[in-house]
This record gives structure tokens, C-alpha cells and sequence, in this order.
């Protein structure tokens, strides 16, 4: 898709041409944070209803964004909160510790991907899912969707030394579950 | 990612494939794959989707509307704050979510004096004159204004999780 994100708030801006542009927004974005969304609540159908509600959020705070930061840095922000919150609720809704929470998750995971169950795709997937939420979210905004300490920096709030630590401890923690698994 | 070029991409890839390479060599062996599924034409319908939810969204906030400027009326304020508090306990506690999903349907054919009419029906005279009493001398209220009822409703729609609002009440 050809059309730049300054395009895209201009078009927004104009009531006339409001609707068209969320669309060439959803059209441009989706992807990127179905997949961002997906790898930290692991099933489709709660990606489903995440990622409809992140667009809807947008939808409705889009006309506050100042150009402070990059539009993605902006969405991936609002995606990123409305998933840590998701899996917040998730906990307090079964009541769980956060380590039954993320057996749960492992369970969905067999559950919801293709992959043979012996490969190392799914030991990767499950060694993943053993990191506290936070430090698995940094590793997967870093290790699948290759942004900079820099973007992270911006839509977690946290200092680039302080993600270069997570991601350097999680690297290793992954490493370690492969091996032992 | 939008605004980075190409070959920014591939620079930023090699760099954080190098640094993956200096803290686990094993792992940077292993080739990224995805292996989650989305069904067919999963995001072409995606767009469409949003749009047809953002005018449920839109409906869902002319209910909240009826219910706030009601709640704001002193002769139906703890009533239908009671209600509310009811509804929301009931939710959490009960987890009775499916029950009452019905509720937002019915909601949405449900004029604010059909529901004015439910409360001046159910409620007792005694209760009313009571609350009315408690009101005045407690907040000092004698009308709402629009400024107060327009604080109260972005308060509810902005800070406070609409979501959860909406799915927890309705």
C-alpha cells in the first residue's frame, strides 16, 4: 500500500474523507498488529476481539494524535496496552496465578497452530511463552516485528537499557528452554 | 514498517540478527516461522468488520447517554445507580455474562421514557421522597447542567474502561 501515514491523518482530519481513511489505516495496519497481538494471546478468536476493539480505540482517539510520534509507534502502543490488559483481565477473571495463566496459553497454543508437536517450532513457541508477560512481549516486538530499542522504547515506556537487559535475559532464558525441554 | 525504507529494514534486520547471534548462537540458528493459522480471507473481511462494529459502538453509546442523564435526575439517581451497581456485581461475581448478553438488544428499542416509566412504576413513593431529601441536603443539587452531565459522561466514556463498561453492563 502506497500511501503515507501523513496522508492518511490528512484524509482523517476531513470529516468528508474520515471513514475513507481509518479504512486505508485498518487495510495498512492489520496486519502488522493482528500478528504483534496474536504471539501474546496466542488464540485467534481473542485476537479477533482485540484487535477489532485496538481499531476501535484508534477510531475514536485518532483525532488527538499530535504527530509526537510515528503513527505505528502510536498503534502499536494502543495495541500493546490493550493486550497487557487483556491478559491482566484473563488472569483475574480464572482467578489464576500468572504461571497457570501462561499454562493455559500453552495449552491454546497446541491447540490453535498446525506445527507437528515434536518440531522445534513449538518447543521456540513454548520456551517463548515461559517468559513473564512483559519480557515476552519485548522479545517478540524485537525478535519477530525487528523493531529498534528506540520504537520499544516509545510504546512500553521502559529505557533502552532496560530493554536491551529484558531482551538479552529472555534471548538466554529461551536458549535454556530449548536445551532442557 | 511505515516510514522506514527497505533497505533500512534489512540493515535493522542483520543488526538484531548479529546481536542475536552474540548472546545465543543457538537461537539464531532457528529459522522465524509463524506457525498460527487465520481463516481464509480473515483479513479482507477485517476492515468491513471494524466498520460494521464501530456502529454498534456508536448505538451502545446513545444507551449509556440515556442512562447517565437519567441517573443524573435526583428522583432517579440511586435507583438506577442501584440498578447499575446490581448489574456490574452481578457480572463480576456471577460471571452471569452470557445471561444477560440479550439485555443490549433490548435496550436498543427502550425510549428513556419507556424507562422512566419502568422506574416511576416500581419504585415506592416513600423511597423516592427519601432519596429526593438525602440528595438535596447531601450534594447541594438542585438541577444538572449540561457541564456537569458532559464531565460525568466523557469521564465514564474516556477514563474509565469503556469496554469493560459496556460489556459488563449491557
Amino acid at each position: 500500500m502506497d500511501i503515507t501515514d501523513q496522508e492518511i491523518l490528512e484524509k482523517f482530519a476531513v470529516e468528508s474523507t474520515q471513514q475513507f481513511a481509518f479504512n486505508l489505516l485498518v487495510k495498512k495496519y492489520q496486519e502488522k498488529l493482528y500478528w504483534h497481538v496474536r504471539r501474546m494471546v496466542i488464540n485467534h478468536e481473542d485476537t479477533n476481539d482485540l484487535i477489532q476493539e485496538i481499531f476501535i480505540k484508534v477510531w475514536k482517539n485518532l483525532h488527538k494524535f499530535r504527530g509526537d510520534s510515528k503513527l505505528y509507534t502510536y498503534l502499536y502502543r494502543i495495541a500493546t496496552n490493550e493486550t497487557l490488559t487483556f491478559l491482566n483481565k484473563k488472569k483475574r477473571k480464572y482467578f489464576l496465578p500468572l504461571s497457570n495463566v501462561e499454562k493455559k496459553l500453552e495449552e491454546e497454543l497446541v491447540a490453535s497452530t498446525s506445527f507437528d508437536p515434536d518440531k522445534l517450532e513449538l518447543k521456540l513457541q513454548k520456551a517463548i511463552l515461559s517468559l513473564p508477560t512483559k519480557q515476552r512481549l519485548i522479545f517478540n516486538m524485537r525478535y519477530y516485528d525487528d523493531l529498534s530499542y528506540e520504537e520499544i522504547s516509545q510504546m512500553v515506556n521502559t529505557s533502552v537499557g532496560a530493554l536491551k537487559a529484558s531482551y538479552h535475559h529472555a534471548a538466554k532464558k529461551v536458549e535454556k528452554f530449548i536445551i532442557d525441554d | 514498517m511505515a516510514p522506514a525504507t527497505l533497505s533500512t529494514c534489512m540493515g535493522r534486520k542483520i543488526e538484531i540478527h548479529k546481536e542475536l547471534q552474540e548472546i545465543t548462537p543457538q537461537l539464531a540458528k532457528f529459522e522465524k516461522t509463524n506457525p498460527f493459522e487465520v481463516p481464509a480471507d480473515y483479513f479482507q473481511n477485517l476492515p468491513g468488520n471494524i466498520t460494521e462494529r464501530l456502529q454498534i459502538k456508536h448505538d451502545e453509546v446513545s444507551i449509556l447517554d440515556k442512562l447517565i442523564r437519567l441517573a443524573l435526575k435526583p428522583q432517579y439517581s440511586l435507583s438506577l445507580i442501584s440498578i447499575i451497581a446490581i448489574f456490574i456485581i452481578t457480572v463480576i461475581v456471577f460471571d452471569r455474562t452470557d445471561e444477560i448478553n440479550g439485555l443490549e438488544e433490548q435496550l436498543q428499542t427502550v425510549s428513556t421514557e419507556e424507562i422512566q416509566n419502568f422506574i416511576n412504576d416500581n419504585i415506592e413513593d416513600f423511597d423516592a421522597e427519601m432519596i429526593y431529601e438525602n440528595m438535596m441536603v447531601e450534594a447541594d443539587v438542585t438541577e444538572i447542567d449540561d457541564e456537569l452531565y458532559e464531565s460525568i459522561r466523557e469521564y465514564l466514556i474516556d477514563e474509565l474502561d469503556e469496554n469493560t463498561i459496556m460489556e459488563e453492563l449491557l
